[in-house]
């Protein structure tokens, strides 16, 4: 399956225009890594992400891939900073040489929080935006259109890809190729796997290119769109505003950054 | 040659092909090596190198990064896409080093892949410790520990960790990409903008 | 109203030690289909590129000669505007499949988008192709789920729908199975039927026989024959080539005594109806 990340309900977050939810997702990001209080990214994940995931209809899938991924990471670094948080002196919890100490603790909080509010935001546009809305977007607001190509054609190309590397290791495997067992058996695995991948997709390319030429892909007039984006002067705004806003607190951070320290 | 015009030229439409196969090629490779394989490595370069090497460091640079946030879209991820920073740098690196001519002599290979991995690990230190505090979920945290209880604050713990593991991983892959390279044809090479990195002009 | 010239054309691959090319000249047949056959390495597809512009325009080498598509000369026209004069079809299916769109009815339009046409006249285009090439039931799915026969066709209204006077079609078919194949035949008789001028590159000489208005041989890199099909086709061991099943038979009919007819052999199952009859 090739977009298993688009999810296609009928919302109103899904039917804004795709640099509207990038802007309100950049935002949303320079918030948490600009303000200097401990809970803003719990904060912005409760009161913006979440409701926004609700408006969306894509909440339980954005809960769940979030906490998924961040709960493991979450843990490690409240067990590593929580320990050996360098320069920190208030313990509040020892067994035998190992302190938890109060100030790592709290920079693995504030880190930890940081990264649901990244999964979360990332999660808000690609659940919500067709992936060729997503890229035509970023071709009419001046990226090269040989980016958005390059793009959606890798993400299209993985899965075939994938399906070649299991018949290569198949087909290596009925031939005694071994690939568990000791470093050296696994070592010498992998060029008889990837050798045969690696030039099978390098063949296709001369044709591929050859075919992409044969429908004028490098013809140098403005191109049209099949595909229609709505967009209405209120989400213009609105965008505006929210760069502005972050732009002014990144500037605003780097400012403290230099003058307060 | 103005910049934008050398540009221009290595960006052929067998360039534009080249790069979404050689983005597949990273996250294909590096799921063989993590879960068929299991190897302590993760050989996710080895397409942006070899774009590097075919297309010049611009292509390069662009493989990489993308590979990196491609890699963290589809496979909610989103720890990976940060490091697009760093692939993008080997992505650089890959393409400078191959029009130095490193892929036409095995030991110059292997050079500029260690010299790639320290820079990779130098870029990529301050990634860990500022947006991830020094931890990624790997075994490698334990490194991360082991440094700050020695006293090393986070971002000189996040470089130690980063020069454990890059040099040798991406020396690796410029070997394999240099193997790969001798594995092509003529005709197939000549077809690339920067094939003159690859082959010797015979007088 | 397409003309395509051939003068003397000669090519050498970059990196290549023997000509792939030498001195082909030849007028193509409008409104018909011409048939270019010839062993592996005799030079079509090296031939197709250069019809369609892709030499020297893809590929580098050392060009001779001249190829004239509509009073333009390729070696100075650009690619982007040779394209829309003539259309090229490849063998793999897969590998024509842009990849930047994630339906068949927006993987055809892909063309017309590059080309600027406006949405009004694209999405007219792109239904006709849609029936003419039988995708509507495959219109909303991905193009990457088809099978190779309707990748192929979908292949063929991608390059249809930019409406280039001349089609040129390099062994659409040998990656395909039977069903495929007739699939993609049975489309390529129906352009045919429309008027279309068409360069058909095949192995498969009973679809040639069937299709074509004229054949032309080539033999490492030299035209060696040029004329209708029956006459040619008559001539095919002598290239290495396989000779169809109905001549085949009629000759070994011949050779045995079995039938004495001393007619040119037959190259399709009408002539050969015809021919057994005597």
């Amino acid at each position: 399956m090739n977009q298993s990340f688009f999810l296609d309900r009928a919302s109103g977050w899904h039917a804004l225009h795709p640099l509207t939810k990038l802007a309100v997702a950049f935002a949303i990001l320079v918030t948490a890594f600009s303000v200097r209080w401990m809970f803003i990214s719990v904060a912005l994940f409760v009161l913006v992400i979440v409701p926004l995931a609700l408006w969306g209809k894509i909440w339980r899938e954005v809960l769940h891939t979030t906490f998924t991924i961040i709960l493991p990471l979450a843990l490690s670094l409240a067990l590593v900073q929580g320990f050996f948080y360098p320069g920190a002196r208030d313990v509040m919890w020892q067994a035998g040489p190992f302190a938890l100490k109060r100030e790592g603790l709290e920079f693995a909080f504030v880190t930890g929080t940081r990264l649901l509010v990244i999964a979360g935001a990332g999660l808000l546009v690609v659940y919500a935006t067709h992936p060729a809305d997503l890229a035509l977007a970023l071709v009419k607001a001046g990226a090269p259109f040989s980016l958005a190509y390059i793009a959606v054609a890798a993400i299209q190309l993985l899965p075939e890809m994938q399906g070649r590397a299991q018949s290569i290791l198949n087909a290596q495997q009925a031939r005694g190729l071994e690939t568990e067992g000791s470093v050296v058996v696994r070592v010498r695995a992998f060029l008889p796997l990837i050798a045969p991948l690696v030039y099978g997709a390098l063949e296709n390319v001369q044709e591929r290119a050859l075919a992409l030429d044969a429908r004028a892909f490098r013809a140098p007039r403005a191109k049209t769109s099949w595909r229609e984006l709505r967009d209405t002067p209120r989400q213009r705004v609105v965008r505006w505003l929210l760069v502005g806003v972050a732009v002014l607190l990144i500037f605003i951070s780097l400012l403290s950054l230099f003058v307060f320290h | 040659m103005t910049f934008t015009e050398r540009i221009q030229k290595d960006f052929t439409t067998m360039t534009l092909v080249l790069i979404p196969v050689a983005i597949v090629i990273n996250i294909v490779i590096g799921q063989i090596v993590q879960n068929v394989l299991k190897l302590p490595i993760y050989l996710d370069s080895i397409g942006t190198v070899l774009v590097g090497a075919l297309a010049g460091p611009l292509a390069g640079a662009i493989t990489g990064a993308l590979s990196n946030i491609i890699w963290s879209i589809i496979f909610s991820a989103p720890t990976a896409a940060p490091y697009a920073i760093t692939a993008f740098i080997i992505g650089i690196c890959a393409g400078v080093f191959a029009a130095r001519g490193v892929f036409k002599n095995i030991l110059w290979t292997i050079v500029a892949g260690l010299v790639t991995g320290v820079i990779a690990a130098i870029v990529s230190a301050p990634i860990t410790a500022f947006v991830f505090g020094g931890v990624t979920g790997s075994g490698t945290d334990l490194i991360i520990a082991a440094a700050q209880a020695t006293g090393a604050n986070l971002l000189q713990a996040a470089t130690i960790q980063g020069f454990i593991s890059d040099p040798l991983d991406k020396t690796i892959s410029y070997l394999v990409v240099w193997l790969i390279l001798r594995g092509m044809s003529k005709r197939l090479l000549g077809q690339f903008p920067r094939s003159q990195n690859v082959i010797a002009e015979k007088r | 109203m397409p003309n395509l010239f051939v003068e003397q054309l000669s090519f050498k691959y970059l990196h290549a030690t023997t000509p792939a090319l030498q001195g082909v000249t030849c007028t193509l047949q409008e409104g018909a289909v011409t048939a270019i056959v010839g062993a592996n390495g005799a030079g079509k597809s090296t031939l197709c590129y250069a019809l369609a512009g892709f030499i020297p325009h893809f590929f580098q080498g050392a060009m001779q000669g001249r190829v004239r598509v509509n009073g333009k000369d390729t070696k100075e026209t650009p690619l982007a505007d040779l394209v829309t004069q003539v259309g090229m079809v490849f063998q793999n299916p897969f590998n024509q499949i842009s990849g930047a769109k994630l339906t068949v009815t927006e993987e055809i339009a892909f063309g017309l988008e590059n080309l600027g046409i406006a949405r009004d006249e694209m999405q007219a285009r792109v239904n006709d192709a849609l029936d003419l090439f039988g995708l509507r039931a495959a219109a909303s799915q991905s193009p990457l789920v088809l099978s190779g026969g309707q990748q192929q066709r979908l292949a063929l209204a991608s390059i249809f729908v930019m409406q280039a006077p001349v089609m040129i079609l390099d062994e659409p078919t040998s990656q395909l199975d039977p069903d495929g194949t007739r699939q993609v035949m049975e489309t390529i008789e129906t352009l045919a039927a429309q008027g279309r001028t068409i360069v058909l590159v095949e192995h498969k000489l009973e679809w040639i026989a069937r299709l074509a208005a004229r054949v032309l041989v080539l033999d490492q890199g030299a035209l060696v024959a040029d004329g209708a099909p029956r006459e040619i086709l008559e001539r095919a061991n002598e290239w290495g080539l396989n000779e169809t099943r109905y001549a085949r038979a009629a000759r070994l009919a011949r050779e045995r005594a079995v039938r004495k007819n001393d007619a040119r052999l037959p190259q399709t199952l009408e002539q050969a109806v015809e021919w057994f009859q005597h």
